[in-house]
C-alpha cells in the first residue's frame, strides 16, 4: 500500500519532516518521475529484503492517523519492529499490540516471550487477542530468552512475537533479523528507554512517549528509524478512555494542553526527570 | 504395617468361602520335593507346620467335611498384589514402600507431616486400620520414629501402638527377635540368656559389636535412628519401558548417543505395537557410582517416530553432564494417549505444514525451557487479579478439551494493565480520606498523581484461606504514564501491583 507524499505530511509535524523534500508538492509531468522512484525504492527493498511487498504483507495498526506514520502504511511482515518506551508505564506495550492483534486475526499464533512473568493475560484478551492463540513462553536467562525470539521468529506458523526485550547485542539482535526476514513473521520488541542510544538491527524503531492530558490516554509516537526509506515522523495518538478505541489527538481546547505541558514540565523539573 | 501370614491372607480374601479353614501352602524344593511353606491358624491346629512334606501334611486331614485346601505358593503373586495395595495406600502418605524383609510381608508408610490432615496420628492409624479391614485383611499398625522401630513394634507389641519420638522404654520391653537377626547370633544370644532389647542397650557397644559383628549394631542403630533407613517408595512401573544395562561403564557421549538412538527404536516398536504415542517420556542413566541424571521429555502431540523421540533426547542429553561412565540406561513412556488422539483446536484452522511446524516449536521451547515454562492461558472466574488465570503447560498431557476460542475480555482495555507484579509497597503523599494519593514514591522517584480511576473495590472469598480486601485505583502521573496501585483495606497500606505499558 502507498502512501501520496501530500497524506504523509498531514501526519509528519515539521521536526521529523525532511527539510523541502518529498513534502513539496509535484507538478503532474513529473508524475512518471515519480512512479519510477517509487518503483526502485520498491526494488531496492526488495533487494535488501528478498520478500517481495505484496498487499498482505503490511500490517496496519487499525488505526489510520498511526498507520500513515509508516511509508508502507503499516508494518510489513518479515521485519523487526522496536518499541521504545521512554518512561515505565507509557504505552508502547499497548501499541504494539495492536499491531500483533492484527497480525494473527485471520492465521498464525502470537507467541508472547515473558521472561519476568509479568504479562497479565486477563490484559491481553482485553486488547482483543484470542488467548487460545497465544503462546507464553518464560525463558530462564537472556541466553534462553534469545534462543527462544529465534525460535519463534522462524517459525511460519508465528505471526507475531510480542515481548519485552530489555538486552540484546548487535549479534543476537541481527540473528533476528535474518530470521523473521526468512520466515515472514512480526517481531514486536518492547525496548527500554536506553535502547534509543544503542546499535539496532530493527527495521522500524518507533518511540512512545506518554503526554499529560485532560481526558483519555494520551502518547506521543515518533518514527525514528524506518529500513530503505529517509520518512520520519511523529503524530500524537490517544486512546478513549471508555473503550480503548486508538485515534489521532484532536487538542479540544488549546489552553488546556498548554497548562497540561506545562505542569509537565514543571513536574519533571521537581522530580529530576 | 506387618500383614501376619500374607500369602495365606491373600488366598483368604480372593476367596473368602476359605476363612477359618485350613489352608497350606506348598513349593518345590530342589532334592527334597514338594514342602509346606505357609499354612492357616486352622492347618496349625492340626499340626501342620512350614517345612514338612506335602504328603505327610496330606495325612493330618482326617475327614473329607474338614479337607485342607492344598495350593502352590506363588511368591511373585504375594509381591505384586502387595505393590497393588502399597499403591492403594497412595492416599495416606506420599511415600509408600514395602517391608525390607525378603519376601516382604507388610507396607512402609512415611507419615512425617502428614497426620496432620488426618486429625492426629491416633485418627490416622484408625483409618488405615478401617482401610485394611473393609478390605478383609488383618493388618497390624504402629507408628515409631523410625521404619525399623515401627517394624519391631507392630509385630511383636502391643496392637497399634504409638511410639512417641525420643522414647525408647516401649522398644526396650521387646523380645530380641524384633531386631530380626541371624540364626546364629539369636542363639548366642538366648545362651547368653539375653531375652529383650533393653537388655542388650545395657551393654557396651565395643562388646557387642566384638561378640556379635556389626550387624546386631547396625539393627539397634536402625532402630533407635542413630542410623537412617530409607522407605524405598513403590510406585506403578510404566508398562512402557526400555533399557540396556552395560557391562562396562560408558562414557563415550558418541556411543552413548547411538544406544540413545536405539532404545528409541525398541520403545517405538513397543508402542506402535499398542497403539499408543508418548506425552512425556523419562530417561534415566544411570553412572557408575549409583548417580542418577534423569531426562523428562515432553510432546505436544503424541510421538511415535523414532527420529522425533531420538532427537529431543538429544537435545536435553547434550546439556547432560555426568560425573562417571554410564552403567545402564533406561527409557520409559511415563504418559501415553492412544495415537488417534490429536490435540484439537490450536490448529484447526492452520494448514497441515503450519500445524507440524508449530508442534515442532512448542517442543524445542518446551524441552529446552521445562513445560512449565510454554504455556496457554484460560481466563479463571475469580476476583483476585493475580488469580484470574491460569497457565495450562501445552506439552506433557493429553489436553482433555481444547482451548475455549476466543474468551472475551471481561474488562475495558484500559482497565487492566499489560504487566502485573507481585504486589510491592509504596509509600504515598497527601492521601485525602477514603481517596487515592496525591503522589507515590517509586524506586526512589517520586510520581506526581495527575489523575486517577477508582477505586475499584476487590474483595474475596472467606473460604480460601486470609481474604483479600483491596480498593484499586488506575493512576496517571503527570507525566502520563499509568500504573495500577491498591489499598489494602485492612490495614491502610499502599502497594503497586500493575504497569499499564
Amino acid at each position: 500500500m502507498a502512501v501520496s507524499p501530500e497524506q504523509h505530511q498531514s501526519d509528519s509535524s515539521g521536526r521529523g519532516a525532511r527539510p523541502g523534500g518529498r513534502s513539496s508538492a509535484l507538478p503532474v509531468e513529473d508524475e512518471a518521475r515519480q512512479a519510477l522512484l517509487t518503483r526502485l525504492q520498491g526494488r531496492i527493498r526488495q533487494l535488501e529484503t528478498r520478500a517481495p511487498l505484496t498487499g498482505s504483507s503490511v500490517i496496519g495498526s487499525g488505526c489510520a492517523a498511526l498507520d500513515r506514520l509508516f511509508p508502507d502504511g503499516g508494518v510489513r511482515r518479515g521485519s523487526l519492529v522496536e518499541w521504545i518506551e521512554s518512561r515505565p508505564g507509557g504505552g508502547a506495550g499497548s501499541l504494539a499490540l495492536q499491531f500483533a492483534r492484527q497480525a494473527c486475526r485471520h492465521d498464525g499464533m502470537l507467541v508472547v516471550m515473558d521472561r519476568w512473568a509479568q504479562v497479565y493475560p486477563p490484559a491481553l484478551a482485553a486488547w482483543g487477542i484470542d488467548l487460545a492463540r497465544v503462546i507464553l513462553v518464560r525463558p530462564n536467562d537472556l541466553q534462553e530468552e534469545l534462543w527462544c525470539w529465534d525460535q519463534a521468529l522462524r517459525c511460519t506458523a508465528v505471526a507475531a512475537v510480542w515481548g519485552e526485550l530489555r538486552q540484546i547485542d548487535s549479534r543476537a539482535f541481527r540473528r533476528l533479523q535474518l530470521a523473521v526476514e526468512g520466515q515472514g513473521g512480526l517481531g514486536l520488541l518492547l525496548r527500554p528507554a536506553a535502547a534509543r542510544a544503542e546499535p539496532s538491527w530493527a527495521d522500524v524503531r518507533v518511540g512512545v512517549e506518554p503526554c499529560a492530558a485532560l481526558q483519555n490516554r494520551r502518547i506521543r509516537v515518533r518514527l525514528l528509524y524506518c529500513r530503505s526509506s529517509a520518512a520520519r515522523g511523529q503524530v500524537d495518538l490517544e486512546w478513549e478512555e471508555w473503550n480503548g478505541q486508538l485515534r489521532k489527538s484532536v487538542p479540544a481546547h488549546p489552553g488546556g494542553v498548554v497548562a497540561g505541558l506545562a505542569h509537565s514540565a514543571a513536574d519533571r523539573r521537581s522530580t529530576g526527570a | 504395617m506387618w500383614l501376619p501370614d500374607w500369602p495365606i491372607q491373600r488366598r483368604i480374601v480372593a476367596r473368602p468361602e476359605l476363612d477359618g479353614q485350613a489352608v497350606v501352602l506348598y513349593g518345590r524344593e530342589a532334592r527334597r520335593g514338594e514342602r509346606v511353606r505357609a499354612c492357616s491358624p486352622a492347618a496349625w491346629q492340626r499340626g501342620i507346620r512350614p517345612g514338612m512334606p506335602r504328603a505327610d501334611a496330606a495325612v493330618l486331614a482326617p475327614a473329607a467335611s474338614a479337607a485342607i485346601h492344598f495350593m502352590a505358593h506363588d511368591p511373585h503373586q504375594d509381591r505384586l498384589a502387595l505393590q497393588e495395595l502399597a499403591l492403594a495406600c497412595g492416599r495416606f502418605s506420599p511415600l509408600v514402600g514395602l517391608n525390607p524383609t525378603d519376601p516382604p510381608d507388610g507396607l512402609q508408610l512415611d507419615i512425617t507431616g502428614v497426620a496432620t490432615l488426618f486429625g492426629g496420628e491416633a485418627a490416622l492409624l484408625e483409618q488405615v486400620a478401617i482401610f485394611f479391614r473393609q478390605r478383609g485383611y488383618r493388618a497390624r499398625l504402629a507408628i515409631a520414629p523410625t521404619c525399623a522401630a515401627a517394624s519391631a513394634v507392630a509385630r511383636w507389641g502391643s496392637a497399634s501402638t504409638i511410639v512417641p519420638p525420643g522414647d525408647l522404654s516401649q522398644l526396650a520391653a521387646l523380645p530380641v527377635a524384633a531386631l530380626e537377626l541371624e540364626e546364629g547370633v539369636r542363639q548366642q544370644l538366648r545362651h547368653l540368656g539375653i531375652g529383650r532389647i533393653g537388655q542388650l542397650q545395657g551393654l557396651s557397644r565395643g562388646s557387642l559389636g566384638a561378640r556379635f559383628g556389626r550387624s546386631l549394631l547396625v539393627r539397634l542403630d536402625r532402630l533407635s535412628g542413630a542410623m537412617g533407613q530409607t522407605v524405598v517408595a513403590c510406585r506403578p512401573r510404566p508398562s512402557w519401558q526400555v533399557e540396556r544395562v552395560f557391562e562396562h561403564a560408558l562414557a563415550d557421549r558418541g556411543v552413548l548417543e547411538a544406544v540413545l538412538r536405539e532404545l528409541s527404536v525398541r520403545l517405538s516398536q513397543q508402542l506402535q505395537a499398542g497403539g499408543r504415542g508418548i506425552f512425556q517420556l523419562e530417561g534415566r542413566l544411570v553412572c557408575q557410582g549409583g548417580q542418577v541424571r534423569t531426562m523428562q521429555v515432553v510432546f505436544f502431540q503424541p510421538a511415535v517416530e523414532p527420529s522425533h523421540l531420538a532427537a529431543l533426547l538429544q537435545m536435553h542429553f547434550e546439556r547432560l553432564d555426568f560425573p562417571e561412565g554410564v552403567q545402564r540406561i533406561e527409557l520409559a513412556a511415563v504418559v501415553t494417549a492412544a495415537r488417534d488422539r490429536r490435540q484439537g483446536r490450536l490448529f484447526a484452522d492452520s494448514s497441515p505444514g503450519d500445524a507440524a511446524e508449530l508442534a515442532q516449536l512448542i517442543e524445542r521451547l518446551s524441552n529446552r525451557l521445562g513445560r512449565e515454562r510454554v504455556v496457554r492461558a484460560e481466563l479463571a472466574a475469580d476476583a483476585q487479579p493475580e488469580r484470574a488465570y491460569r497457565c495450562l503447560p501445552l506439552t506433557g498431557v493429553p489436553s482433555g478439551e481444547s482451548p475455549a476460542a476466543g474468551q472475551p475480555g471481561r474488562w475495558g482495555s484500559l482497565y487492566r494493565p499489560l504487566k502485573l507484579d507481585s504486589p510491592q509497597g509504596i509509600g504515598v503523599l497527601g492521601v485525602a480520606g477514603e481517596g487515592p494519593p496525591a503522589a507515590f514514591f517509586l524506586a526512589g522517584r517520586r510520581h506526581r498523581i495527575a489523575r486517577s480511576f477508582g477505586p475499584e473495590r476487590i474483595e474475596t472469598g472467606w473460604w480460601r484461606g486470609p481474604s483479600c480486601r483491596r480498593d484499586y485505583y488506575r493512576v496517571e502521573t503527570v507525566l502520563g504514564q499509568r500504573f495500577w496501585l491498591f489499598r489494602r483495606l485492612p490495614d491502610q497500606r499502599w502497594f503497586l501491583q500493575g504497569e499499564f505499558t
